[in-house]
């Protein structure tokens, strides 16, 4: 079988990464597919050659006599929009000339890889992606089987609003879920439910088979030292976008910066990878606190004695690898899809005791986990694995 | 007719023509951006400040946009040779990121509301009032200092463009209306004299050809695919530090030389229309493989 799966960013490399790597491993063909990114602030081409894959580039699939004329065909017929006087309120004509222009070339791209590499299946990270939307649509249209995965935490107000999880689902044949209830989710945003596959975090299955197995202590040892505090526990705060956070994310950080320091502990932060220049502004504002400036996330998780966060994939994977799991609301505003209803302490003003006082997961917070993360068992890569096989062999 | 000039960022040869315009003409003077409003009042332009920091949750912002583009303005309007919904691939992954919200439209409101008829302001792309407000204007003038590889698909609706003489030959080929040429800004020239010293320091003979390479992060896969479908003699430069970052990670045997270094190449190649460009002056080529027309 051969496979083309498409990473736009490092983290589709680092979510996928499990599955793909188990599907080379049996035999098939996997072509790790990347485009530019934009103006190309983070180029794939900066992280992709230190996954010693074989990766393309799209564009090396243009043909440079003939694929001009068929991108400015595109382009020309939707150049307009560059001048239309509802979306130029809002919106720059940068952005939509820009963007028509990128779509035009990938069209173009993906449509002639499509026809030299003619894959079997096609996966992305998830189907409501610039690229990804492109990409599946064209291998649909020539017969090919697609691919997604849930992306990460499923915000009730991204479907309320832009109808994001049934978006997601759009050209795609087969959609992995964490788990039984976010198939749910998707169900009640209006996916099919044929298209829907519960399987797991399967991103997560190294950690978590890690995690579960009797040398975890000196495992975990061993990380604590990578990030430079063998003794004390590490305390990690992972705030979602600073944009989505509530609350004032620098002087949140300094809180928990002087309370872990009062007690002889230690505070990592580590903000969403989007937000990079902000953590270096921030990092050189507070020289004090350790950033984390990784592009896995799991190895600061699974070295952290309790993880801080707030309506964010991350405490979804704190509570996937059993580690305590703390909201943060120091502005007492109200969290977004707060967890503190399934049993998830929320760190208020003057609660910073809270993370102290933490006796591990209450009875409530653990039949939710075992309702709900029944499938956290190091073992969604294989199901992954092995529903591809079936469906694209039962073509 | 009344006159607005309207400043959404700040640029030397706007600002001259918005002097001259002001002396000659009615005008208010609005401008959106502190820095360049700062620097129209000191060459003695009465500039009206205007921001707007309207309050919106994530939520409001979110069924905006949805309501105006998903689809709103792409409804039915599909890829040329596709089925595939506009709207689908800009909407929700892309122009979402860069929407203004309420305070976006507010200012636009504002603007509208003023009594103007005539329009003079800089062609700012990444501001949507140029191309916005041109076409509410009776008459309108853009200054267009450097061309760009975006300005080729954007419909430009002005009457006027005032241009500097390097810009002039690209607007030729886009925009119909009158083009009025005015001397650029003069920016740093690569002093191509120190060619025989710098090479001779270098070892380099007088008879090898070498080409500069100019590595832009926008245009990376064009410039990998360069190299390694020509044979050559080639040096990089870049231009920004990031592009400075990305070099030897995207390209890690490439050749970097300080900018210093330049007069050593017989010729440059670039991938696509920079205003840096210039100081390169007539032995730069552009090559653009996927299909902007910046010749």
């Amino acid at each position: 079988m051969k496979i083309v799966a498409f990473i736009g960013r490092e983290h589709h490399a680092l979510k996928m990464g499990n599955a793909l790597r188990l599907l080379n491993e049996r035999g098939h063909e996997v072509i790790y597919l990347c485009a530019e990114n934009a103006t190309n602030q983070d180029p794939a081409s900066e992280f992709i050659r230190n996954y010693t894959v074989n990766w393309r580039h799209a564009y090396d699939y243009l043909d440079v006599r003939t694929s001009a004329a068929e991108i400015d065909a595109i382009v020309n017929d939707a150049r307009h929009f560059s001048a239309n006087q509802q979306l130029l309120k809002y919106t720059s004509p940068f952005w939509i000339s820009f963007s028509i222009r990128e779509a035009a070339t990938c069209i173009v791209a993906f449509r002639n890889m499509i026809a030299t590499e003619n894959p079997d299946a096609v996966i992305c990270l998830h189907g409501a992606n610039y690229w990804a939307r492109m990409l599946f649509y064209l291998a649909q249209d020539a017969g090919i089987k697609t691919f997604a995965f849930q992306e990460g935490l499923l915000r009730q107000r991204d479907q309320e609003t832009m109808g994001k999880q049934a978006s997601s689902a759009k050209f795609v044949d087969t959609l992995f879920t964490w788990s039984e209830s976010d198939k749910q989710a998707y169900l009640s945003a209006g996916v099919d439910e044929s298209v829907i596959r519960p399987v797991g975090p399967s991103h997560l299955d190294y950690a978590i088979q890690v995690r579960n197995s009797p040398d975890w202590e000196q495992g975990k040892a061993g990380l604590k030292r990578r990030f430079g505090y063998p003794q004390g526990k590490i305390i990690s705060f992972m705030p979602p976008l600073s944009s989505h956070y509530k609350g004032d994310l620098r002087q949140d950080i300094a809180v928990l910066q002087d309370y872990a320091n009062q007690r002889g502990e230690h505070l990592y932060v580590r903000l969403h990878p989007f937000e990079y220049r902000l953590r270096d502004y921030l990092q050189k504002a507070m020289p004090a606190v350790r950033f984390d400036k990784g592009a896995d996330s799991v190895p600061l998780l699974l070295s952290s004695d309790a993880v801080i966060t707030q309506h964010s994939t991350i405490g979804i994977e704190a509570l996937f690898l059993g580690i305590p799991l703390f909201e943060i609301d120091m502005a007492n505003t109200g969290i977004e899809q707060s967890l503190e209803p399934m049993g998830v302490p929320v760190i208020r003003t003057n609660g910073l005791s809270l993370l102290h006082e933490y006796e591990g997961y209450n009875q409530e917070l653990k039949d939710w986990i075992s309702n709900s993360f029944s499938l956290a068992d190091g073992r969604s890569t294989e199901r992954i694995a092995n529903i591809v096989e079936s469906e694209v062999g039962n073509e | 007719m009344n006159t607005l000039i309207l400043i959404t960022t700040h640029d030397e040869l706007a600002l001259d023509c918005f002097v001259e315009e002001y002396n000659r003409n009615e005008c208010v003077v609005i401008s959106t951006e502190a820095g360049a409003h700062r620097r129209a009042k000191e060459v003695g332009l009465p500039s009206q400040l205007i921001t707007s920091v309207l309050a919106e949750s994530p939520r409001e912002r979110d069924e905006c946009f949805a309501e105006l583009a998903m689809p709103g303005v792409f409804e039915d309007i599909k890829f040329a040779s596709t089925d595939l919904d506009v709207a689908d691939v800009l909407s929700i992954d892309r122009l979402s990121f860069w929407y203004g919200g309420v305070n976006a439209g507010n200012i636009a409101d504002m603007i509208l509301a003023l009594d103007w008829q005539r329009l003079v302001t800089v062609l700012d792309i990444h501001h949507p009032l140029p191309l916005l407000l041109v076409q509410h204007a009776k008459e309108s003038i853009a200054i267009c200092s450097d061309w760009s590889r975006e300005l080729s698909d954007i419909k430009l609706n002005f009457d006027k463009i005032i241009t500097t003489e390097e810009t002039r030959p690209f607007l030729e080929k886009r925009f119909n209306g009158t083009i009025e040429t005015r001397k650029g800004k003069a920016i740093g020239q690569i002093d191509f004299q120190r060619r025989v010293g710098l090479r001779s320091g270098l070892g380099i003979a007088e008879n090898e050809r070498v080409t500069g390479v100019i590595y832009d992060k926008e245009f990376d896969w064009a410039v990998r695919y360069f190299v390694q479908s020509h044979r050559g003699n080639f040096i990089f430069f870049t231009e920004d530090e990031r592009s400075k970052e990305l070099l030897p990670r995207c390209i890690p045997d490439a050749v970097r030389y300080d900018i210093n270094m330049a007069p050593i190449c017989d010729e440059f190649i670039a991938f696509g229309y920079k205003p840096y460009l210039r100081k390169y002056r007539d032995k730069v080529k552009i090559i653009d493989m996927l299909g902007a027309d910046t010749q």
